[in-house]
This record gives C-alpha cells, sequence and structure tokens, in this order.
C-alpha cells in the first residue's frame, strides 16, 4: 500500500483500514460519517459550564426528583454549592423579599384603611360582581438569583374566565440588553415547564402582568429567564428570579 | 474530582441530583455526541451549541423519570435529535427559506444517519488523542500519511501505527453497525426507544 493513498482511494480508506476485512467493513459503513463536519465540529468550551450553571439555577429552584418516584431513588438533591460556582440564590434572598414584601404592606395603616374603604365602597356599587374576581388575589414573592442579585417582586394572582393572571411588581431587574429579554415560566413538580409572557423592562414602568393556561396549583414555581431573541423558545435555564406560588 | 469514572448507571441514578461531579460527567462522555448530532442537523456551531445546552436541560428536568437501568446514552441521543428538529422547525418557520437551505430545512439529516453519527462520535471519542488526529487528518481532511507526518512533525512510520491502531480500534468499537446495516435493524429498536423517551420527557 502506498503511503499516499487517501480516504478517496481503493476501498474509501486509508491503506492500513483495509489490511482486514472486518476493519475494511466498517470503515467503508462510516466513511460518510468520517468526512462528516458534524463529526469533528467540537462544542465551546465554555458549553459545560454554562450548562451546569443552568442546572444549578433551576436545581436550586426546584429539584427535578420526586421523591414518590418509583424510577428515581431518594439522593441528595441540594449538596453543597461547588467552589466554584458562584453561591445559588436561595431562600435567604426569598425571605428578604418576602419580608420587603410585608414591610411594604404593613408601612403605611392609612393605606390598609383607605383600601378597606374603598373595597367596602366598591362592593357597595356592586363592582366586584364582575364575574371571576369574587376571591382576594393570592400573592408571592419572587427573589433575584445569583444572575440579578439586587432583582424583587412582589405579585398577585387573578384567576379570571380567560385564564389566570399573574401580576408583578418588580424592583432591581434591569432592564434588558438589546438582542434579550426576559421570559416568565411556572414549573411543575415534576419539572414541565409552561411559558407564561415576555418583557424587556426597557419603558421604566416596573408592573408586568403575565398570563397561564395551567393551573398554577400544579405548577408552583414561578420563574423568569434571560433569553436571546432568536435562539429558541426554550427555557435558556439563564434564571434572574424566582419564586414559589404555594402559601 | 474530574478523574472520577462512573459507570452509565451510577451517572443515570445520580444525575437527577444535578450535582456538578455527576453534570460534568455525563457532559464528558455524551457532550460532543449530542453535539455531533446537533450539529448534523442545524449546520450551525452557535444553534448546535444552544442545541446542546438545551438537551442537557431537557434531559435533566426529565431525569427523575428515567429508569436507570436503561441505557443513558440513547436517551440523550432521541432528546438531542428531538431538540434539533425542533429548533430547525421554529428556525424554518421564523426565516424566509433561501433556496439553498430550503432542502436542508426540509429534510433534516435521517434517524439512520445521526444515530450513526453519535456512534461513530462516541467511538472517535474513546481513542488516543494522538490517534484521533490522524484519523481526523485522514478522512476528513484527506491528508496522505507523509503529508500528516509533516503536519504533525513525526515519522511516517509513528502516522501508520498511530493509524493502524486507530483503525482497529474503531472497527472493534463499530462492528455492530455494519452487522446492523446487513441484519436485523438494531436502530429501529433505538427509534422506538427514542420515541419513549419522547414521550416521556416532552
Amino acid at each position: 500500500m502506498s503511503d499516499h493513498e487517501t480516504p478517496e482511494g481503493g476501498l474509501g480508506g486509508p491503506a492500513d483500514a483495509a489490511d482486514d476485512p472486518a476493519t475494511a467493513a466498517v470503515m467503508r459503513t462510516i466513511a460518510p460519517a468520517l468526512r462528516d463536519p458534524a463529526l469533528w465540529a467540537e462544542p465551546p468550551a465554555s458549553l459545560a459550564d454554562s450548562i451546569v450553571a443552568a442546572i444549578a439555577a433551576e436545581r436550586d429552584a426546584s429539584p427535578p426528583a420526586p421523591s414518590d418516584s418509583p424510577l428515581a431513588p431518594v439522593v441528595p438533591l441540594a449538596p453543597a454549592a461547588p467552589v466554584d460556582l458562584p453561591p445559588a440564590a436561595g431562600t435567604d434572598e426569598l425571605a428578604q423579599a418576602r419580608v420587603r414584601r410585608e414591610e411594604r404592606r404593613r408601612r403605611p395603616v392609612l393605606w390598609a384603611a383607605l383600601a378597606s374603604a374603598a373595597a367596602v365602597l366598591a362592593i357597595a356599587v356592586g363592582f366586584v360582581a364582575m364575574r371571576g374576581e369574587d376571591e382576594d388575589p393570592a400573592e408571592f414573592a419572587m427573589a433575584g438569583t445569583d444572575l440579578a442579585l439586587e432583582a424583587s417582586a412582589s405579585g398577585d394572582i387573578n384567576e379570571l374566565d380567560a385564564g389566570v393572571a399573574i401580576k408583578l411588581d418588580v424592583e432591581g431587574l434591569p432592564p434588558a440588553p438589546e438582542g434579550q429579554y426576559y421570559a416568565g415560566w411556572v414549573r411543575s413538580a415534576d419539572g414541565q415547564l409552561v411559558g407564561i409572557g415576555s418583557f424587556h423592562m426597557r419603558g421604566g414602568d416596573s408592573t408586568v402582568t403575565l398570563w397561564s393556561g395551567v393551573p398554577l396549583a400544579q405548577y408552583p414555581t414561578i420563574t423568569v429567564t434571560i433569553q436571546t431573541e432568536g435562539a429558541g423558545e426554550a427555557s435558556s435555564g439563564q434564571v434572574v428570579m424566582r419564586g414559589s406560588l404555594e402559601d | 474530582m474530574r478523574s472520577m469514572v462512573f459507570d452509565d448507571r451510577e451517572l443515570a441514578r445520580r444525575f437527577p441530583a444535578g450535582d456538578e461531579t455527576i453534570v460534568r460527567a455525563v457532559y464528558e462522555r455524551y457532550g460532543r455526541a449530542v453535539h455531533t448530532v446537533a450539529y448534523s442537523i442545524v449546520h450551525d456551531a452557535t444553534t448546535a451549541a444552544d442545541v446542546v445546552q438545551s438537551t442537557f436541560l431537557n434531559a435533566w428536568r426529565a431525569s427523575a423519570r428515567f429508569d436507570p437501568d436503561r441505557e443513558l446514552g440513547p436517551w440523550l441521543y432521541s432528546i438531542a435529535r428531538r431538540q434539533a428538529i425542533d429548533t430547525l422547525r421554529r428556525e424554518g418557520r421564523s426565516t424566509p427559506a433561501e433556496p439553498e437551505t430550503l432542502d436542508r430545512a426540509e429534510s433534516p439529516a435521517s434517524l439512520e444517519q445521526t444515530w450513526e453519527a453519535w456512534q461513530v462520535r462516541l467511538a472517535v471519542d474513546q481513542l488516543a488523542d494522538d490517534e484521533r488526529e490522524v484519523v481526523r487528518l485522514s478522512w476528513f481532511a484527506g491528508l496522505s500519511h507523509p503529508e500528516i507526518a509533516e503536519q504533525l512533525g513525526v515519522p511516517v512510520g509513528t502516522v501508520k501505527s498511530r493509524s493502524h491502531r486507530a483503525h482497529r480500534r474503531l472497527a472493534s468499537l463499530l462492528a455492530h453497525v455494519v452487522a446492523n446495516q446487513t441484519g436485523d435493524k438494531d436502530v429501529q429498536g433505538t427509534d422506538s426507544a427514542a420515541e419513549r423517551a419522547r414521550g416521556e420527557h416532552l
């Protein structure tokens, strides 16, 4: 065999690939794959870190392994934070957001009095006869992750005929950079994500209304991710805020 | 930690916890093969990287329902292929199709092609670095042994011996591919496995 033989010659591969029939047969079969750029393309070196970070962010928000799963053995869900990852935002920030919300709620007693008076007046004139709004909205809080440490939100949930309106009062979340946007998600206990809308925070208004078409009792976690335009509709996994919709 | 070796069952069992060591181990074993499947379908490096990330995220989200007694690789393959095709279709809907890209957008690589690419990538990844490079230069770059020797700065005899070992190893690792093509198509079984996995995680 000549040293100048190329993959294009002979049996379709280098000379030494054909020195026994079995090897030659395999090489002939896989030759198209060996010549395909896809085989040799390398993923970005940073991709592993991105995947680890994205999974860590979602894991901290809501571990995917239900404890009663017959297929998943019981494993530690949240080991100590790896040393080369930033500390994950956790319950402390969530608790702080709740405290801030509580403080805002308690601060002016006058507010409560006025709100009560307004509610009484509204009842008196029959405004609450509007369909689907006969219950007080449920409230919840969201905390920023390590991707948006200053962010927080208080929110309320209104079950309406058209769906579930989720109103967020957002603080500390910067406007999304050009080419990016925020997306809201609710997540079931087994990890199913449902998109509830997108926003950018570039207009200065801190109020965001998202809509869910799925019952939130089955989707007890809410997250906001930063997304890249044109990168597809799936969650980027880059969670900037999260919270629990459970009481 | 990076040197720890886990078998597939152990990886599958521990993957749902999202532990960094395990996620990295799964990526180290299958990340490049997932990328090959993604790239062979979307034909774009940036999009392929996005598909890889989505594949691992979706796999992790669904991992609590994955039976660790099943093979982890074919399951990841099925998620990757589905993710790549979904991405391709979304881009096809949002971007006006140019004539030269229309065929590609309408006809993603077949199941057999992507499954073979997956297996070949896994096999190539098991070669020693210097052997893998000889195979790449030989098959992909189309270089002769003397040309490879010149490029790598090693004797031609060294190239020959590396090439010989590499091809024997590939033949050993991929003998079942030939068997599948000449006999019963095991890949069809993988198709069913892929469909099952699809139903489980999407």
